[in-house]
């Protein structure tokens, strides 16, 4: 019987700071059977263990049909993302994964999708703007509002320049500086100015506050909850359904999520987000 | 299959036990302290009675230990550790013989269960609680899940095989003829708790005042959770020894504890105590029973007598019961 507690192999084979606590890690796993199956969808995510220090669930940042970079974005904010902000090339780590229901694709062709995102919550709306380009032309519109404290935190800003071509980019932060020359404020007040259309899709990941008030907004401007997508994020540590630590409701943010429907998400747990 | 046993060979039988397997039956910690499955090693047991009273931990700790060494982490090698002795749950009550089955579904692809629960046998007993004033009404026959199941007759102990294991069991002299079933007119067992009405007294009264008043009343301490036999949530920590060997261990969690779902970003989404006590309820009486078809509970009573703060979950759903009767 496989063992789904047993992680594999995989060490880190690049390092790319993408703010001052915040790095890219490029991982691969070790053995070529496991690199051959591990196939994931945007929305995925997978559960990285650094021997010594546990395990800690990270969503899935690379293009899935890139087999040669599987990335996650990895930010220093307790004793193991410390770690592995402070990894070298070649050090080793484990993967258990994909995990997760990652985004339904099939749903979001032929529609105009608004991608909402603030802080790290970009990294599983990059996986799903990468996937997209692969087949630019099977999808509409894309809106694409991504907010965060500080200039400096606009992460994976390397990927802008190709974005534009696929998408409209609105960038908004709280704290500028003398650099920035865009909008000041949070990500609501970007969506507050745009004209949206009540079929539009949305995908939003952020962190529980922007949540709430990009749905109040999302709503006000009558997207259906059924088409309104959220990446939640809870504690983890089986990710595989059983120890229960991320359940919603009865809902597992491990397998029935990450992505939920506003309209799922209401049934489990009607408070949340209110 | 079945064959009776007579009383004065009891322990004989347990004595042959162990000669292939280590046998735990239930003994007192101390004298006139809590029962426990113990390993009946030197321990003298032809003074065994089938009658004890619950033990505090489940004989389910066996598989599914309160803390276990899963894997060993070596030069970025993970390994499984195994364990492979031979072990026999002697006189385990029908309601621990029915929280194992449910485990047994709820882990059935968990390999550190699968390995413990493969290689030990369940000798299961007709309902050992003395002190139970809870009305049991399980009989053996429609009970699965155990290789052998005595039950206690005057003369006699009928021993009914539950598996093969059971049969090979079976063919040891020390049982004597093969017997017929008695075609007795045995009541349907009467469910003792109402699940269907539990089930949506539960979920109609969330956020209702029986949560909001018993949650004063609990301490949030979580012992609950750990002798009850069908709570099973759990973590994984690494440990490292002064020789730099890593171990990953999993350690059962209770949901009741303030940092059961606690993230970085001091985000609690749990935070309230209220809402942590209401998910321990909901978990084994509403989602369980959507997820599993089988509630988190099998009335083996151990929550009661241990809570140090004297609920009762009976009282408790009972009142939840009324409260959603009421706002009908």
């Amino acid at each position: 019987m496989e063992n789904s507690l047993i992680p594999m192999p995989a060490s880190i084979t690049q390092i790319k700071p993408e703010g001052q606590q915040t790095k890219l890690l490029v991982l691969k796993l070790i053995n070529s059977q496991d690199r051959d199956r591990f196939k994931f969808i945007p929305g995925q995510f997978l559960q990285l263990s650094v021997p010594g220090f546990g395990e800690a669930p990270f969503s899935i940042a690379s293009d899935p049909k890139n087999k040669e970079r599987l990335e996650i974005l990895v930010q220093s904010v307790g004793s193991l993302t410390k770690r592995l902000c402070q990894a070298k090339k070649g050090d080793l780590v484990g993967i258990r994964g994909p995990l997760g229901n990652g985004f339904p694709l099939e749903k979001l062709k032929n529609k105009n999708i608004v991608f909402v995102s603030g802080g790290c919550g970009i990294v599983p709306m990059r996986s799903l703007m990468l996937d997209i380009q692969n087949g630019r032309e099977e999808f509409g519109k894309i809106s694409f509002f991504y907010g965060c404290k500080t200039p400096q935190e606009l992460f994976f800003s390397s990927d802008y320049a190709s974005w534009k071509e696929s998408a409209d980019l609105c960038f908004i932060v709280e704290k500028p500086d003398s650099s920035w020359h865009g909008p000041k404020g949070m990500v609501t007040d970007l969506l507050k100015k745009a004209q949206l259309n009540s079929q539009d899709r949305a995908v939003i990941c952020g962190p529980p506050i922007m949540i709430k008030f990009v749905i109040k907004e999302l709503i006000r401007q009558h997207l259906r909850p059924n088409n309104i997508y959220l990446s939640l994020e809870r504690r983890m540590s089986c990710g595989i359904g059983i120890c229960q630590h991320c359940v919603i409701g009865s809902k597992y943010v491990c397998q029935d999520g990450p992505i939920f429907t506003l309209a799922e998400i209401r049934t489990e747990e009607p408070t949340l987000f209110q | 299959m079945i064959k009776t046993l007579a009383k004065d060979r009891l322990a004989d039988f347990v004595a042959e036990l162990k000669k292939e397997s280590s046998v735990f039956l239930p003994m007192p910690k101390e004298k006139g302290g809590d029962f426990l499955f113990q390993n009946a090693v030197d321990t003298d047991i032809s003074h065994l009675k089938l009658e004890q009273p619950i033990t505090l931990m489940p004989p389910s700790v066996f598989l599914f230990p309160l803390r276990e060494e899963i894997i060993e982490i070596k030069n970025n090698r993970y390994s499984a550790k195994e364990d492979t002795t031979p072990v026999v749950l002697f006189s385990v009550p029908a309601a621990d013989v029915k929280a194992i089955n449910r485990l047994d579904v709820v882990l059935a692809d968990d390999s550190f269960y699968r390995q413990k629960r493969d290689k030990t046998l369940i000798i299961g007993v007709q309902d050992a609680l003395p002190d139970n004033i809870f009305h049991q009404a399980l009989s053996p026959e429609r009970l699965r899940g155990f290789d052998l199941f005595l039950e206690s007759e005057p003369d006699s102990f009928l021993a009914i095989s539950g598996s093969e294991k059971g049969d090979e069991l079976l063919k040891s002299n020390l049982f004597g003829q093969e017997v017929e079933m008695v075609q007795e007119n045995r009541e349907e067992p009467k469910p003792t708790l109402d699940l269907k009405r539990i089930s949506w007294a539960v979920e109609k009264t969330k956020g209702g005042k029986v949560w909001q008043k018993w949650a004063k009343v609990c301490l949030g301490c979580g012992i609950c959770s750990y002798v009850c036999p069908l709570c099973f949530c759990y973590q994984l920590t690494d440990q490292i020894d002064l020789k730099g060997k890593i171990i990953r261990t999993r350690e059962q969690s209770s949901c009741l504890l303030a940092d059961f779902d606690q993230m970085a970003g001091d985000i609690n989404p749990q935070e309230d105590f209220v809402d942590r006590f209401y998910h321990w309820y909901h978990h084994k009486f509403v989602q369980m029973p959507q997820e599993y078809g089988f509630s988190g509970c099998v009335n083996c009573g151990r929550c009661v007598k241990y809570c140090p703060a004297g609920i009762n979950f009976r009282e408790v759903l009972d009142e939840a019961i009324k409260e959603a009767e009421d706002g009908e």
